[in-house]
Formats: structure tokens, sequence, C-alpha cells
């Protein structure tokens, strides 16, 4: 059955507004549902030369008079239905764009004057739509003449690959750089001067153009809210930049070129725009420095609104640019977003970067760090801490292999990731004791800063860590470490690795961290060195004297998080294409689980109305000893029991409360957080986990054993999940703090549906008993 | 993380299948449709979607998830929720893999974008719809949606004629 067709006219209309004209009027011959032409509906003419196969049929005409006549068919259909178009686009990327198109679309003045969007695309073919870099001259532009573009009731413009010329090719344009009146006014002598009342938002997009074309044309649109400037070429200086209604700027590698051999290669535009919002800034230096002159940036006045502020420093000398250009505005952003090659290019002593003293969101992105000084970084940050007090929410977002993809050249992504390598292993290994040297150095500078730094006091509330790796760096560990244990404030540590990512272990160790510092509250005369923690604060693997405790593993009691799988398995296994680990295995034993599958832990939150649980424990596999730092199997090597489901229950040669039951009731586990034991100096051999209540499942015989009522809201904490009949459970989920990890990585962590497609991030599943 | 989970409202889905799904207020808000009903207060027990089964459902939970803006603490105004091109981007790649479904997914996806007033979601839907029809001569088209020609020849003849344009 054709599902097209039986869709509601205004819905049909609204996908046939995004196809070309062309296309969407040629199916009115498709069936007499479609008789009715439903596209001179839509209000859209987009003319699109990749509609136009060259040489098809016997239509010989050239492309760009198919595309007029195109246009002029589409518009005097519509205007002749009463209609006004209302969204013209234009794409002729294949270097076709003829005036006689444009002069086709918007040519009449009467039905031009309805368009309310307008977008015009002659970037060259083949060229990315994200512009990275800055326009070379020797592409071909299409000359655009403002005068032809319908001005009278544009809201939107977007133009791509053109060459803006001003209304009049007046002489003051070039030299009204340093004017003091609007320049716009000296057009008045010209019959054609522009004004665009309604326009909201412009976008350029590889434009090049005169400062003073820009400047008339963001003046003669007093309602402009948004303006974007993405790889525009600028022929002559443009010293300032103002836009008194603007809101939102985008300023993105934009640049002059070099007329004359002036010696310097970055200008900057002094942005008057008192309204301004949110404000992005990216400069990648271009391959041709010679010709080309950067636009850096900084605002004439303080702009009172500014909320968010994003800025691309790819220079070595991040720190003199921030305070530069953020001079006028640091008191009042309150979102800061820095994409930095690398965090050491903040690190500059004897320049303080400024003091930000409201800003609330911090997010730094860092995207080749790996080959840098670490020490360097870790001076960074806490310079970057230092001069924001008042930061409450943190994000780190390392992008390296992301932008190491993108390098050209394979060997030099060789090498970068080379330089990762003794981080990198070891954090592969499984054992959190085994800190070695690297990175020693870091302590240089976190020394004697951990009481200094007003936002550890108690601002800072949330710290993400977004990498893309498969495992944290050393120093990334560190960094997490010296957050956990240094901000008072801290509730919330997210850190969401790439795929392949196993959060399990550093989610654990960051609760130890927490929990320590909730124990034990840094002293305040503490001598001692801060960073790095040392060896010994990292607890031992647990040896015989292995607690059987049942400790929250996972440790979201008290987090709120209902319902948390963690797949068992650890970082040693590398391959990728464990896709399929979903409840379904859960609930059949996991046979799907590959080698040494290991354990599975969650906790679930019933709801009230309790019901039947049957649960087995689940053998773990060849990791198990990696389970030390729970303080839950012990187990002597070889003691691989990860076996079929008809196996025995397991029997760990450990003595009897140590015994891991194969099947157990589950014993509801305290909401609270754990009693605070006695202060444990911080060179204690017992693993912290040994103090939470226990929990002791009884063990059970190895039949299925059904769970009683349970009590309303209970949490309950399963280590090892042999079956469990979802049908029997009431489970409320929120998984929302680790929706992003669940969604890059192994797809069915969360309980599937009925359809076997996973459930989104935050999801409840109620079935009756 | 407690006090900050505890500080966002929840709010409850429920398909027509029995499924239901508890979404935080702001992913909620994505849609249109629901941010009238809670604007109005229509939202203290479950919110009913019809027409929408949970497999739906659950992707355009997804796709508001992925979509509800980060804006900064202190939320800024819709109107002008507008991401760095970066940011951009992102969301663009993961909107062509989230919009690779087959054709009767996306025509369900469709109709939940409209009937739950998502922009996003029904500009992606139907750009892709169109770009998969697009290019194609209209017997092609014909096929590829199982569309039945019932026009009679000669009226056919007449509608390419009045169109005669858009089949050169």
């Amino acid at each position: 059955m054709d599902r097209l067709s039986d869709l509601p006219d205004d819905l049909l209309i609204h996908i046939l507004s995004f196809g070309p004209s062309c296309e969407a009027a040629r199916t009115t011959a498709l069936s007499r549902r479609w008789r009715r032409p439903l596209w001179l509906h839509t209000a859209a003419v987009n003319l699109d030369y990749r509609s136009y196969t060259p040489g098809a049929g016997a239509d010989d005409r050239p492309l760009w008079r198919r595309s007029v006549d195109d246009a002029e068919h589409a518009l005097s259909l519509q205007s002749s239905l009463g209609r006004r178009p209302k969204k013209v686009a234009l794409v002729m990327r294949d270097g076709t764009m003829h005036d006689a198109v444009l002069r086709a679309a918007c040519g009449r003045e009467d039905v031009a004057a309805g368009f309310e969007e307008l977008q015009i695309d002659c970037l060259e073919y083949g060229v990315p739509p994200y512009c990275v870099h800055a326009a070379p001259p020797r592409w071909t532009y299409y000359n655009l003449y403002l005068v032809s573009l319908p001005f009278a009731g544009l809201r939107v413009l977007e133009l791509s690959g053109c060459i803006l010329h001003a209304p009049s090719p007046s002489p003051s344009s070039a030299e009204s750089e340093e004017d003091e009146e609007p320049p716009s006014e000296e057009k008045s002598e010209d019959g054609q001067r522009i004004t665009f009342p309604f326009l909201e938002a412009m976008r350029l997009r590889r434009c090049r153009t005169e400062s003073g074309t820009l400047q008339d044309m963001v003046l003669a649109a007093p309602r402009l809210a948004d303006l974007r400037l993405e790889a525009v070429s600028f022929s002559d200086y443009m010293g300032r930049l103002s836009c008194p209604a603007a809101t939102v700027i985008t300023m993105a590698n934009c640049h002059m070129l070099s007329t004359n051999n002036v010696n310097f290669y970055t200008c900057t535009v002094v942005l008057d725009a008192p309204r301004l919002r949110r404000f992005s800034y990216s400069q990648v230096h271009t391959f041709e420095t010679t010709s080309y002159w950067n636009y850096s940036f900084k605002f004439r006045s303080p702009p009172q609104d500014l909320e968010q502020v994003h800025l691309a420093l790819h220079t070595a000398s991040a720190a003199a640019d921030l305070r530069h250009s953020m001079h006028m505005a640091v008191r009042h952003v309150r979102v800061l977003i820095l994409t930095m090659y690398s965090l050491g290019d903040l690190d500059r002593t004897g320049y303080g970067l400024p003091q930000f003293d409201n800003l609330e969101r911090l997010e730094i992105e860092e995207l080749c760090g790996c080959i840098v000084d670490h020490s360097k970084a870790a001076s960074a940050i806490e310079n970057l801490l230092r001069s924001c007090p008042a930061v409450c929410d943190l994000h780190l977002r390392f992008r390296w292999r992301e932008y190491l993809a993108e390098a050209s050249d394979p060997a030099d992504q060789m090498a970068a990731m080379a330089d990762l390598m003794p981080c990198r292993s070891i954090n592969n290994t499984g054992y959190d004791d085994e800190e070695e040297e690297c990175c020693e150095n870091l302590d240089l500078y976190y020394q004697h800063c951990g009481h200094g730094l007003d936002c550890l006091k108690g601002s800072l509330k949330r710290v993400v860590v977004e990498f893309d790796a498969e495992e944290l760096t050393c120093f990334q560990v560190r960094l997490i470490r010296f957050l956990a244990r240094e901000a008072a404030g801290l509730e919330e540590v997210v850190i969401d690795g790439g795929k392949g990512y196993d959060s399990n272990r550093m989610d654990r160790k960051v609760e130890r961290w927490r929990r320590k510092w909730k124990r034990s509250p840094p002293r305040a005369a503490k001598p001692a060195p801060l960073w790095p923690p040392t060896r010994s604060e990292f607890p031992l693997p647990v040896k015989a004297a292995a607690p059987a405790r049942m400790t929250p593993p996972c440790s979201d009691v008290e987090l709120d998080n209902g319902l948390q799988f963690y797949d068992g398995e650890d970082d040693e296994d590398e391959d990728d294409d464990e896709d399929d680990i979903s409840p379904k295995h859960f609930m059949r034993g996991g046979s799907k689980k590959k080698k040494g599958g290991g354990l599975e832990c969650f906790s679930v939150k019933l709801k009230a109305k309790g019901g039947l649980i049957t649960v087995q424990a689940r053998r773990g596999g060849a990791n198990r000893r990696r389970r030390n730092d729970w303080g839950w199997v012990e187990e002597e090597e070889g003691g691989d029991i990860a076996g079929s489901s008809a196996s025995p229950p397991l029997v760990p040669p450990i003595s009897p409360p140590q015994r891991l039951p194969a099947m157990y009731e589950f014993p509801p586990l305290p909401c609270a957080p754990p009693p605070a034991p006695p202060i444990l100096p911080s060179l204690s051999e017992s693993p912290p986990l040994d103090q939470s209540p226990p929990l002791a499942p009884p063990p059970c015989p190895s039949q299925i054993a059904p769970l009683g009522l349970c009590p309303a809201d209970s949490i309950f904490v399963c280590r090892q999940w042999r079956s469990v009949r979802l049908a029997d459970l009431d489970v409320a989920a929120d998984m929302s703090s680790r929706r992003r990890y669940l969604s890059r990585r192994r797809r069915p962590l969360a309980p599937t549906m009925s359809s076997g497609r996973r459930c989104p991030g935050a999801f409840r599943i109620h079935q009756p008993l | 993380m407690a006090t900050r989970e505890a500080g966002k409202k929840m709010i409850m889905l429920k398909s027509p299948d029995g499924m239901e799904f508890e979404v935080e207020e702001a992913v909620a808000m994505e849609s249109q449709t629901i941010r009238k009903m809670i604007e109005d207060d229509c939202a203290d027990t479950a919110i009913l979607i019809p027409n929408i089964n949970s497999k739906i459902l659950s992707r355009v939970i997804e796709y508001c998830n992925k979509h509800v803006p980060t804006t900064g603490a202190t939320g800024a105004a819709a109107s002008d929720t507008v991401a760095p091109a970066a940011l951009a981007e992102d969301l663009k790649i993961w909107d062509a893999e989230f919009i690779k479904v087959n054709r009767a997914t996306r025509f369900d996806l469709i109709q939940a974008a409209s009937y739950l007033n998502i922009k996003g979601l029904l500009d992606l839907t139907s750009q892709t719809t169109i770009d998969t029809i697009s290019d194609n001569s209209l017997e092609e088209i014909r096929s590829f949606l199982s569309t039945k020609n019932d026009y009679l020849p000669e009226e056919e003849q007449t509608i390419r004629r009045e169109n005669q344009w858009a089949f050169q």
C-alpha cells in the first residue's frame, strides 16, 4: 500500500515544500490522489541543480535556462493561485548560477515582496557545507548585487558562495571603516538604497564582500537578531562592526584578503553589539597566511545580556587571545565554551586569565591534547578554574580521536596515537593500584592549588568528562580524581567514553574518591601533595581477606538511578561486536556473552506493587578477579565457572559467608548512603567498600527462588543475574545520566521492548503481574 | 546527582499499546503539542499519545532527547537557541543515522512528528522522504511508493501537458 498517499494533505504539502519545484509539480501526475496540485500550496519555490540531469531526453537547454523556466512557471502558477511563495531556495552549486535565474526567481516585485526566506547557494561543487577553512580566492563565486535581492519582506537570508556587491559601487564604502555615522546614510543619493525591514537572520557562508557592504546590510536590517559570518573574506580592513539588534553572532574564519604588504596577520574587529546574548567565534589559521589576515574581535562596550560565548582558539597563545577578546565581557558571560587544540595553550605564566566572576558553566573541548605536555595542561586547568570562581558545571571534552581522524597524514595519526599508548596501557589494566610514574610531573602544579580554588569550595556541582577513546589517559584519570576529591560540593560526575569504553570501573573509582571525600574532607592544612594522589590511595585488590559483603557495586543507591545495567565486560575486551547484551540475554542467562563473560549487576527500584522476582546468579568468567574491588567475589585463578545455564551453582573455594550464591533473594538495600565509618587513613589497606552495611545474601538452593512481596520503592542491588523475569518486575528506570553513553555504545543495554527496539534513555515499563 | 535529578520534572507518556515512558519535561516540551498540554496543566497524570505506538514513540523520544537544547544554566529563550556550528554538525550526523529506517517507520515518524508538532523531526523526515523520490521518473516513483496509477491515459496526458514545464 502507498503510505505516502495516505498521509493527509497538509503533511504532503509540507513534504513537497522540501523538494525542487519541478519534482513537486511532477507529482500531480502520480495518481488521482495527487491530482489537486498540492505542491502549489507549499509556498516554497526550490530550484536545485541536482534535479536536472544534463543531457537527459531531448532537452538541450542549458541548465540555467531550465532553472529560469522552472522558476517562472512555479512562481506564476503559485501566484495565479493567489498564494505568495514565501520560501525560495536556489541551489546552483555547479557553476551554473546565472543572473537570469535570480532575476526569474526574484525579479517580479509583486511576488518577491512576499518572500520571507531566501537561500542562494552557489558554493563550488564539492565544497563541504561546513567551512572549516577560509575560502580561497580561486574559487568561483557568484556576483550578487544586493539590489537584486527581494528585501521587502525577507526574514531569513542565507547566501553561500557569493560576492556581495553594494547597491552602488560607491567609493565611500572602502573608507567607511572609521566613519562614525552609519555608512548607510550615505547611500541615500542612490535610489536603490537597501533596507531589510523584517530581516531577522542573515547567514553568509564563504562569501566575499567589503566591510562597508556588510555594515550596510546589517544596519539596513533593524531587526537582525542572528548574524552568522562563516568564512567570509573581506577585501578591505573591517575595523568595526556595529550590530545594534543582534542577539546571536557567529564569526567563523573570517579574514581579510591582503592587498598590500602590511606585516601583520591578525586584525581586530571591534564588535558593537549591545544586545548580544550568544557569541561564537572560531578561527582556524589559514594555509596561506601571507595573503590572509585572520580576524579576531573584541567588544566595544560590555554586552550586558551576554550569556554564552563559544571561542575556538586555535593558537598557542589562547590565554592572551582570551584575555584580549573577552576584555569587555568577562563580567557578563555565564557560559563559556573553549575549543582548543590543547589545554596547554591556555597555560601562560605571566598572563593571567581574565576573571570570569559570573561564569556558571565552563566547557572545554580539546582537540589534540594527546601530543603535548600534560603538565602544561594541568596548569592550564588550574588557571582556568582559578579564574572561574563561581563555575558550577564543568565539561571537559576530549575529541582527540575525532580530530586525529581528520588529519590528512596517517603517519601523523600513528605518531600521535603512539604517544597516547603509555598512558592508555595503564588504564587498560584492570588494577586500580597500578599507578605508574606516568604523568608524575603533574604534581608540580597541583601540589598547592587544591584549596586555593574558589570553585572547588562549593560552587562546582557537576563534572562531565567526555572523550572519544576507549580508555581515559592517565592525565584524564588524574584530573578526574583531582576534581572528585577536591570539589566539596560535587554532586555528579559523568564520564562518557567513546565506542568500546567501559565506564564500569571508572564510575566505581570516582564513587570511591567521592566517598572518601565525604568521609574525610580534606584537612585544611594538609601538607601532603594533593595531586597526584599517591599510590596508596588506590585500594589494593582484595586478597584473601576479601569481604563478601554485598555493597552497591555501582553505588547508585543514593543516586536515584532506578535501573542500571552494567555489563560486566572488562576492558581488555577490545572487540566491539558486543552489541547484543540486552536484557533478553540477562534473562536468558547471557548466552550471547562472549569470552569470559563477566558479571552483570544493576540495581532495581521496585515499585509498590511488588511481585515475584526470580533471580539466579550469573556466574562470571575469566575476569572474576577484576571484581576484587567490589569486595565481592574472590576466586582463585582458573576457577572460571562461566558455564552453561545447566551448570551447578557456583561454589567458589571460599569460606561460606563469602560464597557466591547462585540464587538468592534480594535483600532491600537501604537508600541512605552507608554510615560513615571512622576516618580511614589514606594509607589504609582496606578498601572503603568494607564499611557499607552487609547485605549478605542468604545462600539459596539452586532452583529458582521467588522473591516475596517487596516494599514500595525499595532499591535492590543484584550483582549477578542469571535470569530475571521482567514480567514479574515492576521496574522503574531512569538512565538519563548514562543516556549518551548508552546510545553511543552497545545498543540494547536498556530493556528492550516488545518490538525489540531499545527503549530511549528515560523510560518506564509497567507490566502487570 | 540526586538533587539534580530530583529537580527535573518528569512527564509520563503513554502509548496506546500500554507502554509508558517517563521523560524529562524539557524533552517532552520539544513537542509543541505536549508543551501546550503541560502549560495547560493537563499533564498531571500520564499523557496518552494516541495513534503512536510504543516503537515509534520511543524513537521520537530518542530524537527529542538528542535535540533538547542544551542551554546554559539560565535557559535562553527558545527563539534563539542557536547551536554553534560544530554542535549543529554533530546533530546533523546523528540525524542522518537516526533517519536510516525503513519507509514504513519513516511515515510513522512523519505522522508522529506532525501530531506531536516537532518541527525538527518533521523537517527531517520530510526532507528524507522527498530526497528518496527526487531524481526519479514518475514511473519509478510510482513503483517505489507502490502508488497505483488510476488515471486514464488521456487524463494523464492532459496533466502532463498542463505541467509540461515540469516534465521536460
